[in-house]
């Protein structure tokens, strides 16, 4: 019996040596389990946080799922989370958050153009607005074949716009914007440039409309100087369809000296870089026609 | 007054109605006020003959002056006559570029070198109709004021509508044309109808076209629980789809000209035969196109519209030629197509 308790108290013994030992050295260690408890801790931290974002997320997606379900067959009866909190209702933005982006996403993807898909899928109708100055004018419409090649089967585009050249020179078999993009380009600028003759008309009735054309593409002006009582024929060429502002401007008066004259120059930069409308007002307004 | 004059005159009163024929002189501008007033309307046709022919004399007026009252009568009541489309096929790069007064010199240049005696009158109209009015003659002949053909051109679009034509005069006005306009063939588009406004708006599409909607609809065979009004509006979107909506534009008829292989077990005797069965189909009506969506919302005609019926304004042509490959290539004048 001696001898257990003996070893007992010597291995107790040596044991307190010990721990009295590793005490000496211990004020180096705090700090080391500090940071680790610290890490420990912010590690903890994280995890919940995580485990409630999974959470956050796994309810997210259910409620998206019911969002769309719901916009799908259109109902308007509120679904899915029936408690009143306000996590209920936050979580009910954020999936309605994540919708809109992806809305956006997916519009920004077919270039903000309203597409349809027609026959169950088999083809589409892509609608193309055109406005100028905010204001909307016509809506032009494509209606394609998807399979088994993408093609153009019926549309409302008028024959002056070279619609089968932009299709040949697009790739619209794989990028349907190769394709609406341009002719989006070309619409609009018909519809900005029959505007703006439209305005003409209606705004400068002293001035004469000689000569224009359906596409719009040129137009001849007559002028009449107020003082000299002359006339001065202004030719617009139009030669660029994707632009609503003229390629050239040319002056036609019986004084030859008058279109190189420097108020006239200056008249012709007007037209170059103004709404022919707009350049009008500003023309007369400085006297130089009538 | 020469005889020609004369016959014009005799020509112009004839056809001109007697109320049309006050206000064509307004816009002729050629009679004085007085001169005018000084003819009353309610007479017979020909005593009207007899005044305009003292008054042209009076004034001194001419051939020249009298085809410009045909042309402005011609131009305000464009839907007599048969008109026919033809189509301008590969622009060269320029083409988009051709504007009126150049358009005008070529043609008259490139028409005077191919016939040597030919009258031409070239006149703009408000809604951007280039009017032609072409007087024939040959070598030996001056040009024939009374059977003059007329073109009507919308530049920097690919087509052109004319009436009383002949196949002799054919090819010169397609060379005069091709060459003006900056294409390089021309080609018949299978149109044609008594209104020059109808053909016109199929082909500019200048009439309501009606597309798919966001809400589409299921054919009513497929779904019985389908309501007798939804039917209706799904038969009439479909009609509207295939036609168009609103206003149709006036087609008189439609013909299939067939060239297919007789089908029909019961009757050996055609069936057997090789060459194909030779017929032709006509549709007529007023309005043919409002005809054919009228059947095709009442349900009349099955839905889906045939193609053979919707290609009419789809394609823009009244004229099929169905063999058993399919509908064949239109007539050409000039190139043959791709």
């Amino acid at each position: 019996m001696e001898g257990a308790s003996a070893k007992g108290v010597l291995s107790h013994l040596s044991l307190l040596e010990v721990q009295a030992r590793s005490r000496k050295t211990q004020p180096k260690q705090p700090s080391r389990v500090q940071e680790l408890k610290a890490k420990a801790e912010a590690l903890t931290r994280q995890r919940d946080q995580l485990r409630a974002e999974v959470e956050t997320h796994k309810n997210l997606k259910k409620l998206r799922a019911s969002m769309d379900k719901r916009c799908r067959r259109e109902e308007d009866e509120e679904e899915g989370m029936d408690e009143d909190s306000e996590n209920s209702n936050l979580l009910r933005l954020m999936a309605r958050h994540t919708q809109l982006k992806d809305l956006l996403h997916a519009y920004d993807v077919i270039g903000g153009y309203n597409i349809i898909k027609t026959r169950q899928g088999k083809g589409l109708c892509v609608s193309l607005a055109t406005a100028y100055e905010g204001a909307y004018f016509e809506t032009y419409n494509l209606e394609m074949d998807l399979k088994p090649t993408v093609r153009i089967s019926r549309h409302n585009v008028p024959p002056f716009i070279p619609l089968n050249n932009l299709a040949e020179q697009s790739n619209m078999q794989t990028e349907i914007r190769t394709l609406l993009d341009p002719l989006s380009q070309h619409l609009n600028a018909f519809a900005g440039r029959k505007q703006q003759l439209k305005l003409v008309k209606e705004l400068h009735k002293s001035v004469e409309v000689m000569e224009s054309n359906v596409l719009c593409s040129f137009l001849v002006l007559m002028f009449t100087l107020p003082r000299e009582k002359t006339a001065v024929l202004c030719s617009l060429d139009y030669s660029d369809c994707t632009r609503c502002l003229p390629t050239r401007v040319h002056f036609e008066c019986e004084d030859n000296e008058l279109p190189d004259s420097p108020e006239w120059k200056k008249h012709r930069s007007l037209l170059m870089e103004t709404p022919v409308h707009k350049a009008l007002i500003t023309m007369r307004k400085m006297g130089n026609i009538v | 007054m020469d005889d020609t004059t004369k016959r014009l005159v005799q020509r112009l009163v004839k056809r001109i109605p007697a109320q049309m024929l006050r206000t064509t002189l307004d816009k002729w501008d050629r009679l004085t006020g007085e001169q005018k007033k000084s003819m009353d309307f309610t007479q017979s046709k020909w005593a009207l003959t007899e005044k305009m022919l003292d008054l042209c004399e009076v004034n001194g007026l001419s051939v020249k002056h009298l085809t410009e009252l045909e042309m402005i009568y011609i131009i305000d009541n464009p839907n007599k006559g048969m008109w026919y489309a033809f189509q301008l096929m590969d622009p060269q790069d320029d083409a988009h570029s051709v504007e009126l007064m150049q358009f005008k010199e070529q043609f008259k240049s490139h028409l005077k070198e191919l016939v040597r005696h030919v009258s031409i009158k070239i006149k703009k109209h408000t809604d951007e109709a280039v009017w032609i009015r072409i007087a024939w003659g040959d070598t030996f002949a001056r040009p024939n004021h009374l059977k003059p053909t007329y073109v009507v051109h919308y530049l920097q679009s690919p087509y052109v509508f004319v009436t009383s034509l002949t196949l002799k005069q054919k090819p010169l006005l397609s060379q005069a044309l091709v060459l003006s306009t900056r294409y390089q063939a021309i080609k018949d588009a299978n149109l044609s109808g008594r209104k020059l406004t109808a053909i016109r708006d199929l082909l500019m599409r200048k009439y309501q076209q009606v597309f798919p909607t966001k809400y589409p609809s299921p054919l009513p065979e497929n779904n019985p629980t389908i309501s007798s009004i939804e039917t209706f509006f799904v038969l009439l979107q479909m009609a509207c789809e295939a036609f168009g909506g609103g206003m149709l534009p006036q087609l008189q008829s439609a013909v299939y000209k067939l060239e297919t292989k007789f089908r029909d077990n019961s009757n050996k005797t055609m069936s057997e035969r090789e060459e194909p069965f030779k017929c032709v189909v006509k549709f007529a009506s007023t309005n043919l196109l409002e005809s054919f969506r009228h059947c095709a919302s009442s349900g009349i005609a099955s839905t889906p519209v045939t193609p053979l019926l919707s290609c009419i304004p789809l394609k823009g042509r009244n004229y099929f030629v169905i063999t058993d490959n399919g509908p064949g290539p239109s007539s050409q004048m000039r190139q043959p197509q791709n």
